[in-house]
């Protein structure tokens, strides 16, 4: 059978569902479940997460030490699978956090302003 | 059904379910809080998830290493195989240990004496000097490695410049006991700077200097590890403890480090003593001042920047003025222009150098060769289990390439099993490969010590063989696999007829290359064994049963030189009082003792005839030799007590002289004179000796003439003997250590039989002549072995056309001659590759054959019968199996 990376699959931009994982992580450890609705729901419901995609790409910043996980009691009193960011998770948000934000400015200024154009 | 089916692996996968347990439960939560009955929202939130097996596989992905993990799922999947097979694990293994034993034995051998550096630090900065051939020095040489004299060296010392530090060695043999029975040490001279050069450390105690070995000689000792282990039993107070080296007390200075064992792979030295107490432990005749004793070996550590080449050069540029400045004065002009032509080179000396390697690289490296051959008969054997085991398994390995098994993964499978096995084996043979050769090393003699330790290099080798092996008998099975793969339908089908005729075809071709092997290593050994009983079975010339070789040693006590030979002489004429006694002579050359003395002389014959013999074996014997010796005197008459010092000087000459010299003359009453010697003081030929052998049992008959030492005045400190027991050589020997304690000063003895000697002389050759017989009588084995594989194949695969040809009338004795036709035409097949093998192959050993042709067609018929009759035997049981197959039984099956 033939096997598709995560990244081919996904819907999101290349890495970008990466750098959201570590940015929802930020403010406090999360399951899994909590991360995919957290990320819907920042983003009012724009961004869809597809639950399959979220776990290949939450073992894959662990495998590269970026987060780190332990098993603890979710609000719902069940047992799930805790992430949290690492320090080097946290230095490669900052990192992606600024190549984000050139790029998003480099797309701007390509498309320039809309109201201009349409008037 | 459950999807949690796809997730049942590692405890990382049971993680993984977990964790989407908890996910799907979290999502349900949400739903069924929405209303959703609990039912839905469990189905909902796992379409959610999306494709579960798609992420299951991504995470098995995750938690393995690929290759490596498939690499490890094989060889358990093998061990599984194995343990399902035991006996054909037992046999596979039982194979590879021994035929890897015996390689690794003789590698082991050879990476001692050969490719091991000096236990010393950066033992390749190391180099050594030397007088490049051709070259010819005349004078004595003695010790090991005798390459320079120490004029030489003190020149070379000085005037060097390639070296950060120079230092000279030799080997010899001293004397422990301060009196009566001689106990022998290996002595190693150094020069003062030996240990500093190499950079080893004393244990205990102090090393040498080179305040040691300069203008004030401090006699001590430096012993080694072994020998304070042996001799003093280890003990710390042994510094400053008198050592008796040649009579003379020396103190005990320091201990050297267990790994040290000298510069002469092959030899462990006991005691290092400074070159300078050679002139005072040698008793006066000390090589250190005689510009012609060749001694020493110089070695040096090279300066960083400097190659041995450039090194060379410069001692190369050095060597006229050194020659110039260390020539012996009074020479004859040939003399001279000899010495001043020898050159001076240099050559790496990062592991040493051997005597025992010059004499023993190149038969190890041909047993090397002859196991390797053994092993590879043995391959065949396994090649052959490995192939019918196969077939067996190939409806099964049908079945998984039908099912989409890749064929590289298959084989892989495959190959796993065979490197198990081969491993396993490989491990088990380099255990048994040291037992092996430190019995080999403990058969080459007293006096030769090999360091057998396992390393990286012997590790290496034996798991390389390994692999070879695995390759040869586990690739044709797995090869097998590639061409199954076209023929699915036919062997699932059950009945794997061309296979089996394929496997015929390759069992066929595997016993006839084990038949050829086999006997090119069978001729082999009999020509090994045929030289050996040649050299045993000869005429020496001499008759060796009851004759003692008696050494005995006064070079402790402080009889005059002048009086010397008269001491010998009566000690000899106690000696022949003895009735024990039959006859004894001193004697200056013992017989088969590897020594050499020979030189030019000339001959004048009483016609007036003059003829030159540029290679003259001389010896120094007294009026008893040739009785004590058996060797008989053609014509003439012997040394007698009127041959004295003031009578006219005589000689004996024997037929190989009369032969090379002097075209068949008679010899009797010509005139022999020695090189540069005035006719007046030459020698009258008086008799006329039978050959004798010399030096050793391999040579041609020399042309010698013997002296009478009764008419030499000088005499060194030490005298050797040749006595014949009237009896028992044991009284005999006891007859000679009671004349011997009669004489004042008393000698120090050492008394040997001559038949040990000879027998010693012999070991190379004994050694060669037992492990090539065992290997090939091993290779005969297994080649048997083979054949009889390869006909009861036959016979179990041919049982139905068999049972059929019964059936229409064959007679049992038409079947067992179909089984011995086939027979034959593998041994006839074998046979003449394998006679065509051992004509070329065995140019190879010609050097060490003796009395025996290499392409010796008696050797190579005897073999061919050998391994025809044991095709013969091998092929009884299949034979009787095929003409015991019922008919009836055959044709109901069909």
């Amino acid at each position: 059978m033939a096997r598709k990376s995560a990244a081919e699959r996904g819907d999101m931009l290349q890495g970008t569902l990466d750098m959201l994982i570590l940015r929802t992580l930020i403010a406090a450890p999360a399951h899994g479940h909590t991360i995919a609705h957290a990320i819907e729901s920042a983003s009012e419901d724009v961004l869809q997460v597809e639950h399959g995609s979220l776990y290949p790409a939450l073992h894959r910043l662990e495998d590269q030490g970026l987060i780190a996980s332990f098993w603890g009691t979710s609000e719902n009193n069940r047992k799930a699978k805790y992430y949290r960011l690492t320090p080097a998770g946290k230095k490669r948000l900052v990192n992606e956090r600024s190549r984000w934000d050139e790029l998003v400015a480099a797309v701007s200024r390509v498309m320039g302003p809309a109201t201009e154009h349409e008037s | 059904m459950s999807w949690m089916k796809y997730f049942r692996r590692a405890r990382r996968g049971a993680d993984f379910d977990q964790e989407l347990e908890a996910h799907l439960a979290h999502e349900a939560d949400i739903l069924i809080a929405r209303g959703m009955n609990p039912r839905s929202a469990r189905q909902a939130a796992i379409r959610k998830l999306g494709n579960v097996a798609a992420l299951a596989e991504q995470e098995r992905d995750r938690n393995t290493l690929g290759a490596l993990e498939g690499a490890w799922r094989d060889i358990r999947y093998a061990i599984r195989q194995i343990r399902l097979s035991p006996s054909y694990a037992a046999v596979v293994i039982l194979s590879i240990a021994l035929g890897t034993g015996a390689n690794t034995a003789i590698f082991q051998l050879l990476d001692a004496v050969r490719l091991r550096s000096l236990p010393v630090r950066a033992p390749q900065e190391l180099a050594s000097v030397s007088i490049p051939k051709p070259r010819r020095r005349t004078g004595n040489f003695t010790g090991f490695p005798s390459e320079l004299t120490n004029a030489m060296w003190e020149r070379i010392r000085e005037r060097q410049q390639g070296f950060s530090g120079m230092f000279a060695w030799s080997t010899d043999r001293i004397n422990l006991s301060p009196a009566g029975q001689a106990r022998f040490a290996q002595a190693l001279w150094v020069s003062g700077d030996l240990f500093r050069v190499l950079d080893v450390a004393p244990v205990l105690g102090r090393a040498f200097t080179s305040a040691d070995d300069g203008s004030q000689c401090s006699l001590g000792a430096v012993i080694s590890y072994s020998f304070w282990q042996r001799e003093f039993g280890g003990n710390p107070a042994v510094i400053g403890q008198k050592l008796t080296v040649n009579t003379l007390a020396m103190p005990v200075l320091g201990v050297a480090p267990p790994q040290f064992f000298g510069l002469d792979a092959g030899r462990r030295f006991d005691v290092a003593l400074p070159l300078c107490a050679e002139r005072v432990a040698d008793g006066g005749d000390d090589r250190i001042d005689t510009a012609t004793d060749y001694w020493l070996g110089v070695m040096g550590r090279l300066k960083p920047g400097w190659t041995v080449e450039q090194a060379s050069a410069q001692l190369n540029a050095i060597a006229p003025g050194i020659f110039q400045a260390t020539l012996p004065p009074g020479q004859n002009p040939k003399f001279v222009s000899d010495y001043l032509a020898l050159h001076l080179g240099a050559e790496k000396a990062a592991t040493g150098q051997s005597e025992f390697r010059g004499s023993y690289e190149s038969p190890l490296l041909l047993l090397l060769g002859a196991s390797g051959l053994v092993l590879i008969i043995a391959c065949a054997n396994l090649a052959s289990i490995a192939l019918a085991r196969a077939s067996a398994r190939e409806r099964e390995i049908a079945v998984r390439l039908a099912i989409g098994g890749g064929r590289a993964r298959v084989m892989r499978q495959l190959l796993a099993e065979s490197l198990v096995l081969a491993l396993i084996g490989a491990a088990a043979g380099l255990a048994l490969g040291g037992f092996i050769s430190e019995g080999l090393a403990r058969t080459l003699g007293v006096g030769v010590f090999l360091d057998l330790k396992l390393d990286w290099r012997v590790i290496a080798f034996t798991s390389g063989v390994a692999i070879v092996a695995c390759m040869l008998f586990g690739l044709a099975p797995a090869l097998r696999v590639f061409r199954l793969s076209g023929r699915l339908a036919q062997a699932a089908g059950g009945r794997g007829v061309a296979g089996a005729r394929e496997g015929a075809a390759v069992r066929r071709g595997l016993a006839i290359t084990q038949i050829a092997l086999s006997l090119a290593l069978v001729t082999g050994a009999l020509l090994f064994v045929g030289s050996l009983r040649n050299l045993m079975q000869q005429d020496p010339g001499f008759q060796a049963e009851g004759v003692n070789v008696v050494l005995a040693d006064i070079s402790g006590s402080s009889i005059p030189k002048a009086r010397r030979a008269q001491f010998y002489l009566d000690m000899l004429a106690r000696m022949q009082a003895s009735s024990a006694v039959r006859a004894a002579s001193l004697v200056a050359v013992t017989p088969v003792g590897g020594g050499t003395w020979n030189m030019p002389t000339q001959v004048e014959l009483p016609s007036g005839a003059r003829a030159a013999a540029p290679e003259t074996y001389m010896n120094e014997v007294t009026a008893g030799y040739f009785a004590a010796m058996g060797t008989r005197l053609l014509s003439g008459r012997g040394f007698d007590a009127t041959d004295t010092l003031n009578a006219p000087k005589v000689a004996i000459v024997n037929q190989a002289f009369v032969r090379q010299y002097l075209k068949g003359a008679n010899p009797l009453g010509a005139r022999l004179t020695k090189e540069d010697q005035p006719r007046e003081a030459g020698y009258e030929i008086i008799g006329l000796a039978a050959d004798a052998k010399y030096a050793n049992m391999r040579e041609e008959f020399h042309p010698i003439a013997y002296l009478d030492a009764a008419q030499d005045p000088n005499a060194d400190t030490e005298a050797a003997y040749v006595v014949r027991a009237s009896n028992s050589p044991d009284a005999a020997a006891q007859a000679i250590k009671a004349a011997a304690a009669e004489m004042r000063p008393q000698p120090i003895l050492d008394i040997g039989s001559l038949p040990a000697r000879i027998e010693q002389s012999l070991t190379q050759e004994r050694l060669m002549a037992r492990l090539s017989a065992a290997y090939g009588l091993l290779a005969a084995i297994l080649a048997a072995v083979g054949v009889y594989g390869a006909l009861a194949y036959l016979v179990t695969r041919r049982k139905n056309e068999i049972g059929v040809r019964m059936a229409l009338g064959a007679s049992r004795g038409a079947v067992v001659r179909m089984v011995l036709r086939e027979a034959i035409s593998v041994a006839g097949a074998g046979i003449v590759i394998g006679a065509a093998l051992a004509i070329g192959g065995t140019r190879v050993i010609e050097k060490f054959l003796f009395g025996i042709t290499p392409a010796n067609p008696i050797a190579i018929v005897l073999a061919s019968l050998a391994l025809a009759a044991l095709a013969m035997a091998a092929s009884y049981a299949p034979a009787r199996r095929a003409s015991s197959v019922d008919p009836a039984e055959a044709l109901r099956r069909e």
